[in-house]
């Protein structure tokens, strides 16, 4: 009798453990983590205190993120922010065997290649920060500001859609993030929901 | 050459007139692994009200498209209209959809194929042209595992209908019979109660008609629930979901709004599976007894508190007082008596720790374990049930037992039995929840899971501290009057408050699994009643023959479900007639109350699973016709059949015009016979 107990406890462990979903909230310490990039330079959250962060869920194999690299827009904001000091950090969830998933080396070509100008593309195969940061789609964006807050979670932008003409008109909620943060004022727009392809877990 | 040249030219003359005469009329596309058309209902475009079209999608193998609302991530299919002037689009027209998981993850959207369907309104002051032409721009998304972005233009020409003639249905009106059998309808006879709490939100539903079967809350906003969480639902009576809250502010929200899908269906015939929900909002308001947020200290407090009321709680104060009663026969062994209370003490922290251990577990787990979860359980209420009923039968003096005193053998029976009746205890005092103990519980289960273990310590201390008290104090037992006759009028009072817990007991069992559980409960509890009996008058083997009989009884039915498989309707002739009219077959049974053969053949075979299992099979209308009461019409409807007495067992098979008449004693195999071969 106990030793059934003792098996149904268990499994109930293992049901929880596997179904453990993130909880970040905005307004709370964002998580620390250390993943290593396309150079194979790892990359630690809690290093970058003292420095904005951006982290840029990504799959380049997903319509979604494909609208904003074959337009040449994202490009624009990484390279515009990067040189105001923030760390653009984009990071690749897709587990081995699933769409977007790349080595190390076939990722740098494919974003040197798209004109990537963000700080570092990190690799993170078994989906271990997705999941600590409760990353759902292709692309979700945090901001994390100088004390590792995270003051900004969800969609690039309001209009969700894989039609390169809807950048222009939609409200930037990422642009809008760093913005503030840079300024020092309070994020209005602090959490949307954020819209794209799954993350390929 | 000159031969083939001719042909070409012909060939190639035929497939232009071809394209001109086609012309830009394109009805279907195939793009993004997904054939869209663009149908309609009718053949024609009537001249006034509207008429329905609608875009068909169907998928490959493995892909989806998404819902208005397409879950954790995808996009919900667009359209934009062009019509002549005067034509308005209404809204899409969604069918329920399904969940899509793909772990972490949940989509809501549709596989293989679904008909998105628009009303289109025509003008009131008519129009002048003769045909109709609708186009429609689509985009969609589709996927499998990767996903692909579709995008069509499709238009549609229909002829005007002939004045005074109703236009008749097209080819593909029965794509929008199927979808609008999908269609989520207004909740009639449904009450529905929504709460907005801090991390969930709570909906719950009233319908007049309970099913077995899965239940999804899909909300209609994409920013209000976390998709992937489990929506706990318990079911006794009612359905309520427990909703978890995504991290989005919602405390302006003023509704909840979505569909309920329910696999079991929410009408009696099992075919209508969704209803819309909008609820408005309760906010739960904070009560003034627990200030928010409640600190640990305090809650725990609260816990210590909260565990000495629960000692005088009716579920408790039985239990304590046989301990009491113990403890008083006991007080000469000083020694030993404290060893007595050491383990009790144990026992209730040890099972307070457990079942804090069990509900985070559960709760981490993902479902909405409350305190008094056990009680949800037929078997444990009927276990405890009958566990208080010995106890009341030995304070009334039928028959004695050494499950507590023990005074031949030193030590460990003693000491093992101490310990367990304070798990016993423990499990009795959770559905007595003290006013203060629900604000610290909930406290416990939302903070660490140290903190929580503290609170349940609490609380194990404060159950267990009287009877500490009356050991450490040894003056306080002196308090207690010294043994004498009044210890048997004592223990006859007891005896009777418990027998109240038990009647409690049962009438919960009522509401949990119906009067035939009570009738069940019942005759265990006497069969008990004569087994102890037989072991107080010393006739131990007739008692334990007794004892297994009822154990047997009670194995027996709670294996059998009871029967809220087979749906039993109240007796009509109109409703008889009607199922029969659809080609259903059809199964009567005439009973009564007092009708002892009756209520045998019912417990025995009528709601045994195997005939459950072949009635939900054949789908047979089940009819009861109750003449308890010698109802005049159901007098008339046995004379038809030339009889005057029940029971009574009917059963028109599909389609036949004559009835057949089972026998008055009923065995399964009978029942399958009969029902079985159409």
């Amino acid at each position: 009798m106990v030793k059934k107990m003792l098996v149904v406890l268990l499994g109930i462990l293992v049901l929880a453990a596997g179904s453990a979903s993130a909880q970040v909230v905005t307004g709370e310490a964002a998580p620390d983590f250390t993943l290593t990039d396309t150079k194979g330079v790892a990359h630690r959250l809690s290093g970058l205190k003292g420095r904005v962060v951006l982290l840029e869920w990504s799959n380049p194999d997903c319509p979604f993120v494909k609208k904003f690299y074959a337009s040449k827009s994202i490009q624009q904001w990484q390279a515009d922010y990067v040189s105001r000091g923030v760390v653009w950090l984009s990071i690749n969830s897709s587990a081995a065997g699933k769409q977007g998933y790349y080595s190390p080396a076939e990722l740098d070509g494919i974003l040197v290649a798209a004109g990537f100008a963000g700080t570092a593309a990190l690799l993170d195969p078994d989906g271990k920060v997705g999941r600590l940061y409760g990353a759902q789609t292709t692309p979700h964006i945090y901001v994390i500001d100088a004390q590792q807050k995270l003051v900004y979670q969800g969609a690039i932008d309001s209009k969700a859609s894989v039609d390169a003409a809807d950048i222009a008109t939609a409200t930037n909620y990422a642009a809008a993030a760093l913005d503030a943060v840079l300024a020092g004022k309070p994020v209005t727009v602090q959490a949307t929901k954020s819209y794209g392809c799954s993350v390929k877990y | 050459m000159f031969s083939i040249l001719p042909n070409r030219i012909a060939g190639m003359f035929f497939f232009t007139t071809i394209c001109f005469i086609s012309g830009p009329v394109q009805a279907e596309v195939y793009a993004a692994h997904t054939r869209v058309q663009l149908i309609a209902e009718l053949e024609a475009v009537p001249r006034s009200g509207t008429f329905w079209v609608g875009l068909l999608m169907t998928m490959d193998e493995g892909w989806h498209v998404y819902w208005r609302n397409p879950g954790d991530s995808g996009l919900a299919p667009s359209f934009e209209w062009t019509l002549l002037p005067g034509f308005s689009a209404g809204d899409i027209q969604w069918p329920y959809p399904q969940a899509i998981f793909a772990a972490p993850l949940t989509s809501f959207g549709y596989a293989k194929q679904v008909l998105l369907a628009v009303p289109l309104s025509v003008p009131a002051n008519g129009f002048l042209s003769e045909t109709v032409d609708i186009k429609l721009k689509t985009s969609w998304l589709a996927c499998r595992v990767e996903c692909v972005p579709g995008q069509a233009e499709l238009s549609l020409s229909l002829p005007l209908a002939i004045r005074g003639e109703d236009p008749r249905f097209s080819n593909e009106a029965r794509y929008f019979g199927e979808a609008r059998s999908r269609w989520p309808v207004e909740m009639k006879n449904i009450a529905a109660r929504s709460e907005l709490l801090p991390g969930a939100i709570t909906l719950e539903i009233r319908p007049s008609i309970i099913r077995e079967g899965e239940i999804r809350f899909f909300p209609f906003r994409d920013d209000l629930i976390k998709n992937s969480a489990p929506q706990v639902s318990l079911n006794d009576g009612h359905y309520l979901l427990k909703l978890e809250r995504a991290n989005f502010d919602h405390d302006d929200l003023a509704r909840l709004e979505g569909i309920l899908w329910h696999q079991g269906g929410w009408d009696r015939e099992g075919f209508i599976k969704a209803v819309i929900v909008r609820s408005p909002l309760v906010r739960q308001v904070p009560s003034e007894k627990t200030p928010a947020p409640l600190t640990w200290w305090l809650a725990c407090f609260f816990a210590f508190i909260g565990g000495m009321i629960l000692n005088i709680m009716p579920c408790v104060l039985p239990v304590l007082s046989i301990k009491v009663l113990q403890l008083v026969q006991r007080e000469t062994d000083r020694a030993r008596a404290f060893a007595h209370t050491g383990f009790y003490v144990l026992g209730i922290m040890v099972s307070f720790w457990s079942l804090a251990f069990l509900l985070v577990a559960l709760k981490a787990a993902g479902h909405a374990a409350g305190w008094g979860f056990q009680f949800q359980s037929p078997v444990f209420v009927a276990a405890i049930a009958v566990m208080l009923f010995v106890f009341a039968l030995n304070l009334f003096g039928l028959f004695d037992f050494s499950f507590n005193v023990s005074g031949r053998s030193p030590g460990n029976k003693g000491l093992g039995g101490a310990f367990f009746s304070g798990v016993f205890m423990t499990l009795v005092a959770t559905p007595c929840t003290a006013p203060f103990m629900g604000s610290a519980l909930g406290f416990a289960l939302t903070q660490p899971w140290g903190v929580g273990f503290l609170i349940f310590t609490s609380l194990g201390a404060g159950l267990a501290l009287p009877l500490v008290l009356l050991m450490v104090f040894p003056r306080l037992t002196r308090l207690i009057p010294k043994p004498g006759p009044w210890m048997i009028g004592l223990k006859h009072v007891l005896g009777f408050i418990l027998l109240g817990s038990v009647l409690w007991l049962i009438s919960v069992l009522g509401a949990q699994s119906g009067l035939v559980a009570v009738m069940r409960m019942l005759v265990i509890l006497l069969l008990i009643a004569v087994a102890l009996w037989c072991f107080g008058r010393g006739r131990r083997w007739l008692g334990a023959a007794v004892l297994i009989g009822s154990l047997v009884f009670g194995f027996q039915a709670m294996v059998s479900r009871p029967a809220d498989g087979i749906l039993w309707r109240a007796y009509s002739a109109g409703d008889v007639a009607l199922a029969r009219a659809r080609g259903l077959p059809v199964f009567i049974d005439f009973t009564a109350a007092w009708c002892l053969t009756c209520k045998v053949n019912e417990l025995t075979v009528l709601r045994s699973s195997a005939v459950e299992k072949l009635f939900k099979e054949r789908k047979v209308q089940a009819f009861m016709a109750d003449w308890t009461n010698q109802d005049p019409r159901i007098s008339e409807a046995l004379a038809a059949f030339k009889r005057t007495s029940v029971p009574l067992y009917v059963y028109y098979a599909p389609g036949s015009s004559e009835e057949t008449l089972l026998p008055e004693i009923l065995t399964f195999a009978i029942v399958r016979d009969v029902v079985g071969d159409q």
